[in-house]
């Protein structure tokens, strides 16, 4: 009778991590081949048709490889940090709706969920950069981290202006919140503040110095080998794809469909959810083929002086106009 | 199967919290910290108050945790390696500990057995043995809150002033910790964020005669 259940579970989780992982495999290629396309070149072409089984090819590679644990680093902490990132990055996706009644776990405090593992995601940067016992991964790590702090006190006040709109934390609900209309076109400021804040969150150009491969070393994951890389890279671009997915729950209305007609009813929601967390990759690689690097303070200044203050003003307006007008459900 | 969870849970919690205690190294001690607050998360999550769950979470281990960390980092704390000097505080140690205990059996009166599940009000009316007859209580189907919803029920009505004192002392500490940190020294030159956004291509460059 357990057997059954934990059975059941299993092969559900699998459902969800297999297609996650062969996800984050092509996303890599995606990059590649989308970034080339915008400066004139073309991508891997030469392993698959198109370069398609470039993504295992690199899989092999990384797999291959020789892991080095250096002599002087704690080794625990050391193993134990792209554990801790890959492994977060995967937690999260239990709760993400991807169609209707198409759940994992269909958590009453979803978002706030999404949310708290986000901010975890900080423990393995730091325990990375730190256990690797040298200079540059350590300040790599520091900086990663205090710009992820940063940008979290952003996203979660964004949050609250969704939640305030929406009237429930369950994911679920707040993709049904948006049946009329999704919620990018009241609050489309937002919208875009969240992308910005979303690709900070995930150490993502323009917002990459603290892993780019020209300053300090590529950062926090300078000593990590070849397994250890491919988890910190698979982490990253599962955060990235984690982050698009969230995106389009809170503000482009999840599975629903463009409007509620018929040839775009007839399309089931799981394509509309894939379709749109595909065109906000692709907006994502696009900001990183187009725009040059924020230097740090910059970076830091753009989080606390701009967005926070910002994102607290909104707080403020939707809560007041919900007030006023007795909007509150 | 919740027996099974409430005892893996305390189990881990008392262990990881005996090593954040014992360990040499202050980083393992911080991340056994970390532990703690997650095996707390769940045991929150079995009391049913998800909300609660998710707020230690966010707060314990994603900001307190993390500020430990960085001071732990920053700091150069020397890792002990002498075992035999905690045994000089072996008296007052257990002197406390058992004043503690004491305070918790003056908290906890009773025995330590566990609270039996509510009996199903089926079971007890066996006599009609009709299985469509069911107990629906028609209050929870009807008036279903979420643990938000209570919270914001008490907090925001009967407990405003506690919640607007308590807004005000984080202001204070936030603005204490600014005051004690920030020093702005007159004769170093700052960035102008405004004037380098505004500078123009044909004001950039200015030939002089």
């Amino acid at each position: 009778m357990y057997f059954l259940i934990v059975l059941n579970l299993i092969l559900k989780s699998l459902a969800i991590i297999v297609p996650l992982l062969v996800a984050v495999a092509y996303l890599t290629l995606l990059e590649r081949k989308v970034m080339a396309s915008m400066q004139q070149r073309r991508g891997p072409n030469v392993v698959g048709l198109f370069g398609l089984l470039q993504p295992l090819a690199d899989g092999l590679k990384l797999l291959i490889k020789e892991t080095i644990l250096p002599s002087s680093a704690n080794t625990i902490i050391f193993i134990l940090a792209p554990i801790i990132t890959f492994l977060l990055a995967l937690v999260t996706w239990s709760v993400i709706p991807f169609g209707a009644d198409m759940v994992l776990i269909d958590l009453n405090v979803g978002i706030l969920f999404v949310f708290a593992i986000s901010s975890l995601g900080v423990y393995g940067i730091i325990a990375a950069g730190w256990s690797s016992n040298s200079k540059y991964s350590f300040l790599g790590a520091l900086r990663s981290a205090a710009q992820m702090v940063s940008y979290e006190v952003s996203i979660g006040l964004i949050i609250m202006c969704v939640l305030l709109c929406a009237g429930s934390l369950n994911l679920s609900e707040i993709v049904y919140a948006q049946k009329e209309v999704w919620y990018c076109i009241p609050l489309f400021p937002l919208f875009i503040m969240f992308f910005i804040s979303g690709l900070a969150e995930t150490n993502r150009a323009p917002f990459d110095l603290p892993e780019a491969e020209a300053e300090l070393v590529s950062g926090y994951n300078t000593e990590y080998a070849a397994m250890g890389f491919a988890l910190f890279f698979l982490g990253e671009y599962a955060n990235m794809i984690l982050m698009c997915s969230v995106l389009s729950i809170l503000f482009l209305g999840g599975w629903l469909p463009l409007i509620n007609i018929s040839p775009f009813n007839l399309i089931p929601g799981v394509f509309w959810f894939g379709f749109k967390v595909t065109i906000l990759l692709f907006v994502f690689v696009w900001v990183r083929a187009a725009f040059p690097r924020y230097r740090y303070d910059q970076l830091m200044r753009l989080g606390w002086k701009v967005f926070l203050p910002f994102s607290l003003a909104w707080v403020l307006f939707v809560s007041g106009i919900f007030i006023g007008l007795d909007w509150l459900v | 199967m919740g027996f099974y969870c409430f005892n893996i849970l305390t189990g881990l919690c008392l262990i990881s919290a005996f090593l954040v205690v014992t360990s040499k190294n202050p980083i393992h001690s911080v991340f056994f910290l970390v532990f703690l607050f997650f095996n707390t998360a769940g045991l929150l999550i079995l009391l049913g108050v998800e909300f609660l769950a998710m707020l230690f979470l966010i707060v314990y281990v994603g900001a307190v945790a993390v500020l430990f960390l960085f001071v732990m980092m920053m700091l150069n704390i020397k890792i002990s390696e002498s075992s035999n000097s905690i045994y000089r505080y072996l008296p007052i140690g257990l002197f406390l500990s058992i004043l503690f205990l004491f305070e918790i059996f003056i908290i906890v009166e009773g025995d330590l057995n566990s609270i039996e599940m509510p009996v199903f009000v089926e079971a007890r009316y066996l006599l009609l043995e009709n299985q469509f007859v069911h107990n629906v209580c028609w209050f929870d189907n009807v008036i279903a809150s979420t643990n938000v919803d209570v919270i914001g029920s008490v907090l925001f009505t009967f407990n405003v002033y506690f919640f607007i004192i308590t807004s005000f002392i984080l202001l204070v500490a936030m603005i204490g910790a600014i005051t004690l940190t920030l020093h702005r020294r007159s004769d170093i030159r700052r960035q102008e964020i405004f004037k380098q956004l505004q500078r123009d291509f044909e004001r950039a460059t200015v030939l002089k005669r």
